[in-house]
């Protein structure tokens, strides 16, 4: 071998040996974490009370909702945070309002679905909780999401 | 008059021109603030100089041919230190464009003029080409620390201010050189080769010069002359590698040595493992390194054994400063678009960790709401401070956790939003390999 090659031989090494350590390092995984699948269902953390309970509701209603609408589940909860920002996601996204109600049915669904996959609830009361559901109306409900969002519960 | 002197003086005419395209980035942020005009206008600050200084460089050659070096040198120091003080006292945006054009054609003027005078000076054609090539390579290394520190210390105007009586210094002694015409041979063809690669290595360059300081100034929240401290690194590190590396045993393997560094670098930068000034030294070595020996060993292959001089300086001075411009222009949308991107996701990651926090949702609410204002009421051209939404949760429970898990994403957000320039710089640095390779095999 020439001693010319040498020289760009030992070039490469020396990047490789420090490409290596940062990427050994970590540095292909410093970036922020990926979001989860909204259509994964989520396995409810301990509660301890009425309001526990509801923001697992919450949370797997967003979900729901995000998972039926094809939508990041965190650009919908930052949406419900105000009525002039639901109606630039429903615009930005090409969703009608008759979407985003069959959205939110569907999302509520996936939260008692949650529910008795968590084991907080039987199967009995999943069933009556999905019919009592889909018995309100769902303005009522984007309201009160909206008004607990707004006010804390 | 002294002959060491005179060398310095033009080793700093050239320093002191091709450290102006690189400058001002450091200053930028001051700039855009001062005028209120768009992040896309203010980079035409760099971007003009470098456009102006590429377009000229070869015309004010051969203007040096004709009319003598020393008068072309000259008359480019007095327009270069006229257009340094109109840029320093810029009453508004326009103005200081208007200057940084007139500098970069003074600037032409001086820096290939130089090179003619160089050879009187020093006798010998690869002497002279050393020297000016080692003062434009430290000047443009140098450029980004040298001018974060007056934007820091006094203000973004210093830095145009203090050119003027650098300039002058150097006029002094040109004024008293003579000659400098060469006798009117038929000027040889450019290197092609030579000078793409030089292109290529000036765009990979771009982002090791203008985007480490935007990451630490920018991303990570250094002060000017923090960041200014930091990136002297590279400089020294070229220094270091001119004055005691044993040189390769030929200008390809040298040229070819320092291109695999320069993209080893930036590539190492694409992969950082955290946020912290010290991860970006070892790469910052590597192309400090890397850009003493391409730059230099390019440099001599493109002017080796053609004549006049001059001409093939201005040939090497505009495939660099072209260089410099193909980078800013792919990779300035590169960089705007991860960096939204990157927003999006910490905005998400940030979003997901208080709905997940072990808070009341009346909590929740309210602590979106403050991060909300804190991130909307940041500067652009720094990172948001979050520290300030938590100060009502106090610093026990759940709170102080919180807080730096979400610091710790947009920390990942804003450092990951530069990976892709470095590696698009990085693929620059190893295409630059590609007409070196031509040119060997074509030998």
């Amino acid at each position: 071998m020439s001693r010319g090659w040498a020289w760009p031989i030992v070039a490469v090494v020396i990047s490789v040996v420090l490409i290596g350590w940062y990427v050994a390092a970590g540095g292909r995984d410093y970036k922020p974490s990926a979001d989860p699948n909204p259509c994964v269902p989520r396995q409810w953390a301990v509660t301890h009370g009425m309001s526990d309970i509801l923001q697992q509701v919450t949370l797997s209603a967003l979900n729901g909702a995000a998972c039926d609408l094809h939508v990041n589940q965190y650009d919908l909860a930052l949406a419900f945070t105000s009525q002039d920002r639901l109606s630039q996601f429903g615009r930005d996204h090409h969703i009608s309002q008759d979407r985003l109600d069959s959205a939110v049915q569907s999302g509520i669904n996936t939260a008692i679905s949650d529910a008795q996959h968590s084991g907080r609830i039987n199967e009995l009361e999943a069933f009556g909780l999905q019919a009592l559901v889909s018995a309100l109306p769902t303005d009522k409900i984007i309201g009160y999401v909206q008004d607990a969002l707004r006010n804390g519960l | 008059m002294d002959r060491r002197t005179e060398i310095v003086a033009l080793g700093l005419a050239v320093g002191l021109v091709l450290a102006d395209s690189s400058v001002v980035i450091l200053a930028l942020p001051d700039i855009l603030d001062q005028f209120s005009v768009s992040i896309e206008r203010v980079a035409w600050v760099l971007t003009l100089f470098n456009l102006v200084l590429a377009i000229s460089a070869v015309p004010a050659a051969f203007a040096a041919r004709r009319l003598g070096a020393a008068r072309v040198c000259s008359f480019g120091l007095i327009v270069f230190a006229a257009a340094s003080l109109a840029c320093a006292v810029a009453p508004h945006f326009d103005w200081l464009l208007a200057g940084r054009a007139v500098q970069a054609v003074g600037g032409a003027c001086a820096v290939c003029a130089a090179l003619e005078l160089l050879v009187g000076r020093l006798g010998s054609d690869a002497q002279a080409a050393l020297v000016w090539t080692a003062a434009g390579a430290i000047g443009a290394a140098a450029g980004p620390a040298i001018g974060g520190a007056l934007t820091d210390l006094i203000s973004w105007r210093a830095i145009f201010a203090v050119q003027v009586p650098l300039a002058l210094f150097a006029l002094f002694y040109v004024l008293r050189e003579k000659g400098g015409v060469r006798s009117m041979v038929k000027p040889h063809r450019p290197s092609i080769a030579a000078n793409l690669a030089l292109a290529l290595l000036s765009a990979a360059l771009t982002a090791a010069l203008f985007l480490v300081v935007l990451l630490l100034i920018n991303g990570w929240g250094l002060t000017p002359l923090g960041a200014a401290v930091v990136v002297t690194a590279m400089p020294v590190t070229a220094a270091i590698t001119y004055r005691f590396l044993p040189t390769p045993p030929s200008p390809r393997a040298e040229a070819a040595t320092g291109l695999i560094l320069v993209a080893g670098g930036l590539a190492a930068l694409a992969v950082l493992p955290g946020k912290g000034w010290g991860w970006t030294l070892p790469p910052q070595a590597l192309i400090g390194a890397g850009l003493a020996m391409a730059l230099g060993a390019l440099t001599r292959l493109a002017l080796m054994g053609r004549v006049p001089l001059a001409v093939h300086g201005g040939w090497t001075i505009a495939a660099r400063h072209a260089g410099v411009v193909v980078g800013l222009v792919v990779l300035t949308p590169v960089f705007t678009h991860d960096l939204l991107v990157q927003e999006r996701a910490a905005e998400h990651a940030g979003t997901r960790l208080v709905l997940n926090a072990p808070l009341s949702l009346s909590h929740k609410i309210d602590l979106g709401s403050r991060l909300q204002d804190a991130i909307n009421s940041g500067s652009p051209s720094r990172p948001p401070d979050i520290h300030p939404a938590f100060a009502p949760l106090g610093t026990t429970g759940a709170a102080p956790k919180l807080e730096a898990a979400i610091q710790d994403q947009v920390d990942r957000a804003v450092t990951h939003a530069f990976s892709r320039s470095f590696l698009y710089a990085s693929l620059f640095a190893l295409a630059a390999l590609i007409p070196l390779a031509l040119r060997r095999s074509r030998s």
